[in-house]
C-alpha cells in the first residue's frame, strides 16, 4: 500500500461517511435508516484506518513523519471522535462538521501530493503533535457552535421568544467542548516536557489556552449556581469565544507573543 | 444549599451588602481586595521580592495548607465565611482573579527581573513571582481545597466527577505551584570528542556541579535534500512563494520553474569543490551540490552549470538565469539529529559511593534519564549545520513532576467523566 492508492481509499472514505450522515437525516419513517446509516458510517472509517494500516507496514515504522501522514490521522481521528460523539450524544449535525472537517483534510492532502513524504521538523515529530491538534480542532468546532447559541439565544431574547431548550444544548456542548479543551491542555502539556524540557512555561498560547479554559470554567459555574438567569449565561457564551479566537488567531498579533514557540510564520 | 431567592422576593427583602448569605459582589470585593493588597505589597518591597519556594519550605508549606484547609472545613458548618467560602460565588471571584492575573501575562511581555517603572512596580512584569499572584494563588487552593472536601467526605458515587476535576485540579496547580522553586533546567554545551564535565549552567551563567558528568562521542544529524528556488541576483533572496516554488532536489529530476526548464544532471549530498567542479567528498565541510543543465523556453537557450547551497568551508554558488534572476540552492534542513554521549554518574547509598558508568543516544522528543534528571537534545551550532562541532543538552530536574502527573490524570479521567455525562439536568 502506498500514496499512489490514496486518491481512490480517500474518495471511498468520505463518500461511505457522507452517505452515511445523509441517511441518518432522512425522514423517520423509512425503515433501517439508523442500522444502514450506521454501517455506512463505520466503513468509512474502517476504509480509512485500513489505509493507514496499511502503510504503517509499507514503510515499516510508525507513520508519524511526514506532513501528509499527519493530515492522514486528522481525517481519521475526526470521524472516530465525531462517531463517539454522534453514539453518545445523536447530534446528528455534528456529523455533518467531523465529516465536511475529514474531507477537507484528505482534500487538502489530495492537493499537496508533495506533503506525502515531506517530513516534519523534528519537534513534531512526536505521537502527541496529532491528539493534540485534533482535540483542539474539535474543542473549538464544538464551541463555536455554542456561541452560535449563544448569539441565536440573544437574537431571541431581544427581538423573539426565548426557548430554554436552547440554553440546555449550550450547556451540554461547553460541557463536551470543554472536556476537549482539558485534553488539549494535558496533551500539550505533556508533549512540552517531552519535547522542550518542562509541561508549562506560560508561552502566550499556553497562557491564552489556559484563559479560554478558565472562561468556559466560569461559564459552568455560573450555570450550576445561577440556572434561572439567562442573560448573562448567553452573553458569557458569545464573549468567551471571543477569547478562544485570541488565543487561536489572534496571538499572533500581540507584542507579548513575539517569541512564542506557537508562532510558525517568521 | 444556597438560597435563590426570586425577583418579588428580591425587591421585598433587598439583601444588604455582606449581609449573609454573600454572592458574587462580596466575592468580587474581596477579590479585588486582595488584588489591591497584593499590588501595593509589591510596591512597598520595591518590586524586590521574586517569590520562589524550595525544598523544604514548599513542603511544609503545603502541609500547612493543607492543614488549614481541613480547619476551616471543621469550622464550616458554623461560621458563615468559611461556608460561602466553598460556594459557587466564592469560586468564580477566585477563579476571576487568578484569571485577571494570567491576563496580565497574556498582554505584557514577562521580562522577570528586567522589567522597569510602574508595571514592575506592581509586579505585572513578572506576574509568576510577584505577591499579587502568590495571594491568588492562596485564595484559590483555599477555595478549591474546601470545596473538594465538602462535596467528597463523605464519600459517595455520584460526587466522582466532581472530585476527579476538583481535587484533579487541586493536585495539579498546588504541585506545580510550589514545585516550581525546585525546578532546575540547566544546560550543557558538549564538544565533539571532549572530556567529562559535570557542571551545568542555568539561564543567567550560574553554575552546578551535579553528579552526573557526560561527555559527547559524536553529533549526528540527518538532513532532508537541498531545494532549489529562483533567486535574486543581488542579494539572493527567494522570490515569489516559498512552498509553490521550492523544488526538492534528486538526480534525475525534470522540472519547470517560471519559464525554464530544469534538469538535474547530478546531485551530490556531500561535496567538495574545486575549481567550481564539485567531487564527492564527506569530509568535515562538505556541502551538498548539484550539476543543472536549464534551458530557457523562451529563448531556446541552453545552458548549464553547478549550484550548491554552501557551507562553512565552500561558498553559496548560484546558477545564473538571466539579469535579474538566479537559480540557487536552499541549505538542507534537519530531519533528526541526536547526541551520542557517554556519562558517568554517581550513586551514594548508605555512605558507599558507586559510579555507574554508560552510553547513550539522545534525540529530539527522546530525553534520556539519570540520576533525577531529564536530558533532552536541545540544539548545536546551526552555521555549521551537521558538521556542528558541539552539541547543547537541556537537563530538567523536577521532583515534583510525578505528583503534578497524578494530578493530571485524575483531571484527565474528570475529562472523560463530564464528555460522557454532559450537563443532565433534573
Amino acid at each position: 500500500m502506498t500514496w499512489i492508492n490514496f486518491p481512490l481509499y480517500a474518495l471511498i472514505t468520505i463518500l461511505l461517511t457522507a452517505a452515511g450522515v445523509v441517511i441518518l437525516f432522512l425522514p423517520e419513517r423509512v425503515k433501517f435508516k439508523m442500522i444502514i446509516g450506521n454501517i455506512l458510517l463505520f466503513c468509512g472509517v474502517f476504509v480509512l484506518g485500513c489505509f493507514i494500516a496499511l502503510l504503517w507496514m509499507t514503510v515499516a515504522r510508525p507513520p508519524l513523519r511526514t506532513l501528509g501522514e499527519t493530515r492522514l490521522w486528522y481525517s481519521f481521528f475526526i470521524l472516530v471522535l465525531g462517531l463517539i460523539i454522534w453514539f453518545r450524544w445523536k447530534y446528528k449535525w455534528f456529523m455533518i462538521i467531523t465529516t465536511a472537517f475529514a474531507g477537507l483534510f484528505l482534500l487538502i492532502n489530495y492537493m499537496n501530493p508533495e506533503g506525502y513524504d515531506k517530513a516534519l521538523m523534528p519537534a513534531l515529530q512526536s505521537p502527541w503533535f496529532i491528539p493534540h491538534v485534533i482535540v483542539y480542532i474539535l474543542a473549538y468546532a464544538i464551541l463555536a457552535v455554542s456561541s452560535l447559541v449563544g448569539f441565536i439565544g440573544l437574537y431571541k431574547l431581544y427581538f423573539k421568544e426565548y426557548d430554554d431548550t436552547l440554553l440546555h444544548l449550550g450547556d451540554n456542548l461547553v460541557y463536551i467542548g470543554f472536556a476537549f479543551l482539558t485534553f488539549g491542555l494535558i496533551f500539550g502539556a505533556l508533549w512540552a516536557k517531552v519535547a522542550w524540557g518542562h509541561y508549562w512555561t506560560w508561552d502566550p498560547k499556553e497562557t491564552w489556552a489556559f484563559l479560554t479554559w478558565f472562561a468556559y470554567l466560569i461559564y459552568m459555574h455560573f450555570r450550576f449556581y445561577q440556572p434561572k438567569k439567562i442573560k448573562v449565561p448567553l452573553w458569557t457564551l458569545s464573549l468567551a469565544f471571543i477569547i478562544l479566537l485570541i488565543c487561536w488567531f489572534g496571538i499572533n498579533y500581540l507584542p507579548s507573543a513575539q517569541n512564542s514557540v506557537h508562532i510558525y510564520a517568521r | 444549599m444556597e438560597n435563590i431567592t426570586t425577583s418579588t422576593e428580591q425587591s421585598v427583602n433587598k439583601r444588604k451588602f455582606w449581609q449573609f448569605p454573600w454572592s458574587y459582589r462580596e466575592g468580587f470585593t474581596i477579590a479585588l481586595a486582595l488584588l489591591l493588597a497584593g499590588f501595593i505589597l509589591e510596591a512597598l518591597t520595591y518590586g524586590g521580592i521574586f517569590f520562589r519556594l524550595h525544598y523544604p519550605t514548599n513542603v511544609i508549606t503545603l502541609l500547612v495548607l493543607v492543614n488549614i484547609i481541613f480547619l476551616l472545613h471543621l469550622y464550616s458548618k458554623t461560621n458563615r465565611v468559611i461556608r460561602w467560602m466553598s460556594s459557587v460565588p466564592s469560586a468564580v471571584s477566585s477563579i476571576s482573579l487568578f484569571v485577571f492575573l494570567a491576563l496580565l501575562i497574556g498582554f505584557i511581555p514577562q521580562n522577570a527581573e528586567k522589567g522597569s517603572g510602574f508595571l514592575k512596580t506592581i509586579g505585572a512584569s513578572h506576574v509568576t513571582t510577584s505577591i499579587p499572584f502568590v495571594i491568588s494563588q492562596l485564595y484559590l487552593f483555599i477555595t478549591l481545597g474546601l470545596v473538594t472536601i465538602r462535596r467528597s467526605v463523605p464519600f459517595k458515587g455520584k460526587n466522582i466527577g466532581f472530585f476527579l476535576n476538583h481535587a484533579g485540579l487541586w493536585i495539579t496547580l498546588v504541585a506545580a505551584s510550589l514545585g516550581s522553586g525546585d525546578l532546575l533546567r540547566l544546560q550543557m554545551i558538549l564538544k565533539e570528542g571532549g572530556e567529562y564535565t559535570n557542571v551545568a549552567y542555568n539561564s543567567e551563567g550560574k553554575s552546578y556541579p551535579l553528579t552526573i558528568a557526560l561527555r559527547l562521542k559524536d553529533f549526528k544529524m540527518e538532513e532532508y535534500n537541498p531545494k532549489i528556488a529562483i533567486v535574486d541576483s543581488k542579494t539572493n533572496e527567494i522570490k515569489g512563494k516559498k512552498d509553490k516554488n521550492m523544488m526538492e532536489v534528486s538526480k534525475g529530476l525534470h522540472t519547470m520553474i517560471g519559464h525554464w526548464n530544469i534538469y538535474i544532471k547530478d546531485f551530490y549530498s556531500d561535496a567538495y569543490a574545486a575549481d567550481s567542479i564539485y567531487k564527492p567528498n564527506n569530509k568535515i565541510g562538505s556541502a551538498p551540490a548539484a550539476y543543472l543543465s536549464v534551458k530557457n523556453i523562451l529563448t531556446d537557450k541552453t545552458f548549464s552549470g553547478w549550484i550548491s547551497s554552501g557551507s562553512f568551508l565552500f561558498p553559496f554558488k548560484a546558477l545564473k538565469l538571466d539579469n535579474n534572476l538566479s537559480l540557487g540552492m536552499s541549505v538542507p534542513e534537519p530531519k533528526k539529529f541526536s547526541s551520542d554521549i557517554e556519562y558517568l554518574a554517581k550513586h551514594e547509598k548508605q555512605g558507599n559511593t558507586t559510579v555507574e558508568q554508560g552510553k547513550t543516544t539522545i534525540e529530539v522528543n527522546k530525553p534520556f534519564k539519570l540520576n533525577g534528571w531529564k536530558i533532552y537534545q536541545s540544539s548545536y551550532e546551526s552555521e555549521f549545520g551537521k558538521w556542528s562541532p558541539s552539541s547543547t543538552l537541556d537537563l530538567v530536574y523536577d521532583r515534583w513532576l510525578p505528583v503534578v502527573y497524578f494530578g493530571i490524570l485524575l483531571l484527565m479521567a474528570g475529562a472523560v467523566y463530564i464528555f460522557w455525562m454532559g450537563r443532565k439536568l433534573n
